[in-house]
């Protein structure tokens, strides 16, 4: 499985706000990159890339050198739109005079598909032209699964309202592109929460009845951490009562401590059991890391990653 | 702003008439928000709570099925220190109901209303749920203000990490069915007079116009010039919300509350929504910071989790204690080092803060808020009992 993953050309990232997809999207660069893959991370139209915190460096539209093997791209909107255009209409005088109108570029903006297919359609681009770069895998941090299902659904959208011309052509590549089960995995990354698992569950099924997309696994992050065994807990509960007050305070507090955090353990390991329930694909865990901060957390994320994939 | 500036949560509780709560995802930002309204209902305020959310989180948290899109009461049971309560009441944004709803109320008449309903654009932009849940909370919260049928709206937002966007929604709806991109789109006649090949005629939007025909195809340009015309009639209205709503947001009855969590990861997003909220020049009440951890003891030393005492009272109860001992020294040890974490974070956003509003903080809870007894534990750990009184003067040291 660890096989598959790892040999597709491309890994779309997403997830819940706050479930650390960009620190999976991170770890996930800094795998393949330690496996002797040169890798491009992108990130879209973040005003604040995540790769600022990983690696002190913010790219722009043109991939920019993060590390030794990890080239990273901010996929703004404006940049997209241009090689949309470019890509349509060969003559470049014509695309700046598009692209002069303030009202067009305000107007394509807030259009929902066009947005939409101007992004994606820039995905693939990199994805095409990555031979150029000596990219062997390109990573992208997806906008949180809100945006993320939309645009990643965009063509069925398109094909729906269309039954000709340029923009359903260029749909349709992007919807073969996406559905190349070889090339590209959707990576949907989730906490061991309820909210969180339900909210994962709702999307990963949306989009997988818009795109027939291939899934890779679903990374849960921050899954909580308990040393003590299953069968301690009676002991302790014993414990904890025969002391009552004659504990000290630490002895106390530790004993409700390991059985609160045991009770949320289990409680996380049901969660991530109905999430591999219901999609019937496999999941991989990643264990809070509690001893890291900053640029540290992503490459203890990908280490874990390493183990579990 | 000329309201003298809050000092604590429940100060903005009792005095303001509209709580926006803003932050990145992930930091309980809805159950806050209900736990907020909860308690100014209890101090005998009516008062309404509008999510967007679509996880039902709050319907959960509130004890509901469902919560619609029109305000439904929250039943509390009774309970001691609660006689005065209010009406507590809860709304969840649709979007697509809530949108439709907004045609039927802007149109003039029958025929352009089903025009736009059944314009494949508008079907589509409708549906696309991520770009028009904000603006149905602007065109809610327009509505209930001008009800004035609450003493307190809580308005819970969308967690973008484009901060804020939901702010720009009326004023982006408003660009979007601007006049000019409106005018600009509805010449028929310099497209006609393009079609016929009379350049020397074109002006530079029939031009682009047909460039972009080009690029998207004719027939998408025609469907958005359809559903142009029809909004041709309503968007004066939409630009009197879009000015009213701005109005709203920046009222002295109004506040906003940065909801956000000390994990290192998330500072930076915070920050940039504290830059935004100051650069729009909208009012910051304060600050909860949810989710800390907490660990009431220090491990005894570098090597050693307890002390001579501690094994003493292990001992008292018998000698099963050792199987156990490691996995209770590493538990307190991980726990100690996340409390040492949040700590450091929880400082930081008290800097990034200062003088600028109060800090609440919510140790993190070990159940999930789930229901209306959730709600409530997390009402006490906001408002009163002893533990947060504890964790704010901690966090006035």
């Amino acid at each position: 499985m660890s096989h598959d993953l790892m040999d597709k050309e491309v890994l779309l990232v997403t997830g819940k706000g706050g479930t650390g997809k960009s620190t999976v999207s991170v770890a996930l660069a800094l795998l393949a990159a330690r496996q002797g893959k040169r890798v491009l991370l992108a990130e879209i139209d973040m005003t604040r890339p995540a790769t600022l915190t990983s690696f002190g460096r913010a790219p722009s539209f043109q991939p920019t050198g993060l590390s030794d093997r990890i080239d990273g791209v901010n996929i703004t909107f404006f940049e997209a739109l241009h090689l949309y255009l470019s890509e349509t209409i060969s003559i470049n005088l014509v695309v700046s005079r598009i692209l002069k109108n303030k009202i067009v570029r305000r107007f394509l903006y807030s259009t929902p598909f066009a947005r939409e297919v101007v992004f994606l359609n820039a995905i693939y681009h990199f994805h095409r032209h990555a031979a150029e770069h000596h990219h062997d895998l390109v990573v992208v941090d997806l906008p949180a699964t809100g945006h993320a299902v939309p645009l990643l659904s965009v063509s069925r959208n398109v094909f729906r309202l269309f039954n000709k011309g340029p923009l359903l052509r260029r749909a349709r590549q992007l919807h073969a592109f996406l559905s190349d089960q070889r090339l590209v995995s959707v990576l949907f990354v989730s906490l061991a929460e309820e909210m969180s698992v339900t909210e994962t569950i709702e999307a990963y099924l949306k989009l997988r009845e818009a795109v027939p997309v291939a899934f890779g696994p679903v990374v849960v992050n921050r899954l909580p951490v308990s040393f003590l065994a299953a069968e301690d807990v009676p002991v302790v509960s014993r414990y904890l009562e025969a002391l009552g007050s004659g504990a000290t305070e630490r002895v106390r507090y530790a004993l409700d401590l390991s059985l609160s955090r045991r009770r949320v353990f289990e409680r996380s390991v049901n969660q991530v059991r109905r999430l591999e329930k219901t999609l019937g694909g496999p999941v991989v865990r990643v264990r809070e890391l509690v001893e890291s901060e900053g640029p540290e957390v992503a490459r203890g994320v990908s280490d874990l990653l390493e183990q579990a994939l | 702003m000329s309201l003298a500036s809050c000092t604590s949560l429940e100060d903005l509780v009792t005095s303001r008439r509209l709580i926006v709560c803003v932050g990145t995802g992930g930091v309980g930002k809805t159950t806050v928000a209900a736990a907020i309204g909860l308690e100014a209902a209890r101090r005998g305020r009516r008062t309404l709570v509008i999510t967007i959310d679509p996880a039902r989180r709050l319907a959960n948290a509130l004890g509901l099925d469902t919560i619609g899109n029109v305000e439904t009461e929250v039943k509390v049971p009774a309970r001691r220190g609660w006689e005065g309560m209010a009406r507590l009441e809860a709304m969840m944004l649709d979007t697509r109901t809530v949108f439709d709803e907004l045609i039927v109320r802007v149109t003039p008449d029958e025929e352009t209303r089903q025009r736009i309903l059944n314009n494949r654009i508008y079907r589509e932009v409708s549906r696309a749920i991520s770009t028009s849940q904000e603006y149905m909370a602007a065109e809610k919260l327009y509505h209930a203000w001008n009800s004035e049928r609450h003493d307190l709206i809580v308005l819970d937002t969308p967690p973008l990490k484009n901060a804020l966007d939901f702010l720009e929604a009326p004023h982006r709806l408003a660009r979007f069915l601007d006049e000019r991109i409106i005018r600009w789109f509805m010449r028929p006649s310099d497209a006609q007079r393009m079609f016929v090949g009379r350049r020397f005629l074109m002006s530079t939007g029939a031009v682009v116009y047909r460039l972009l025909g080009y690029v998207f195809g004719r027939e998408f340009l025609r469907e958005l010039n359809d559903f142009f015309l029809s909004f041709e009639a309503i968007t004066s209205g939409f630009r009197q919300r879009s000015t009213v709503v701005g109005r709203i947001l920046r009222s002295h009855d109004t506040s906003f509350l940065l909801v956000c969590g000390p994990r290192p990861a998330t500072l930076d997003t915070t920050r940039h929504f504290m830059e935004q909220l100051e650069e729009r020049k909208l009012a910051l009440g304060g600050m909860v910071i949810n989710l800390v951890d907490r660990c009431r003891v220090a491990p005894k030393s570098d090597d050693e989790v307890f002390d001579a005492e501690d094994i003493a009272a292990f001992e008292r109860v018998g000698s099963e204690w050792v199987q156990f001992r490691d996995a209770l020294a590493q538990d307190l040890r991980t726990q100690y080092e996340a409390s040492r974490i949040s700590g450091r974070g929880v400082e930081t956003l008290k800097r990034m803060i200062g003088g600028k509003g109060f800090v609440a903080m919510v140790p993190r809870m070990q159940e999930p808020v789930n229901d209306v007894a959730g709600l409530l534990r997390l009402n006490e750990l906001l408002f009163g009992n002893e533990m947060s009184s504890v964790e704010r003067d901690d966090a006035s040291k």
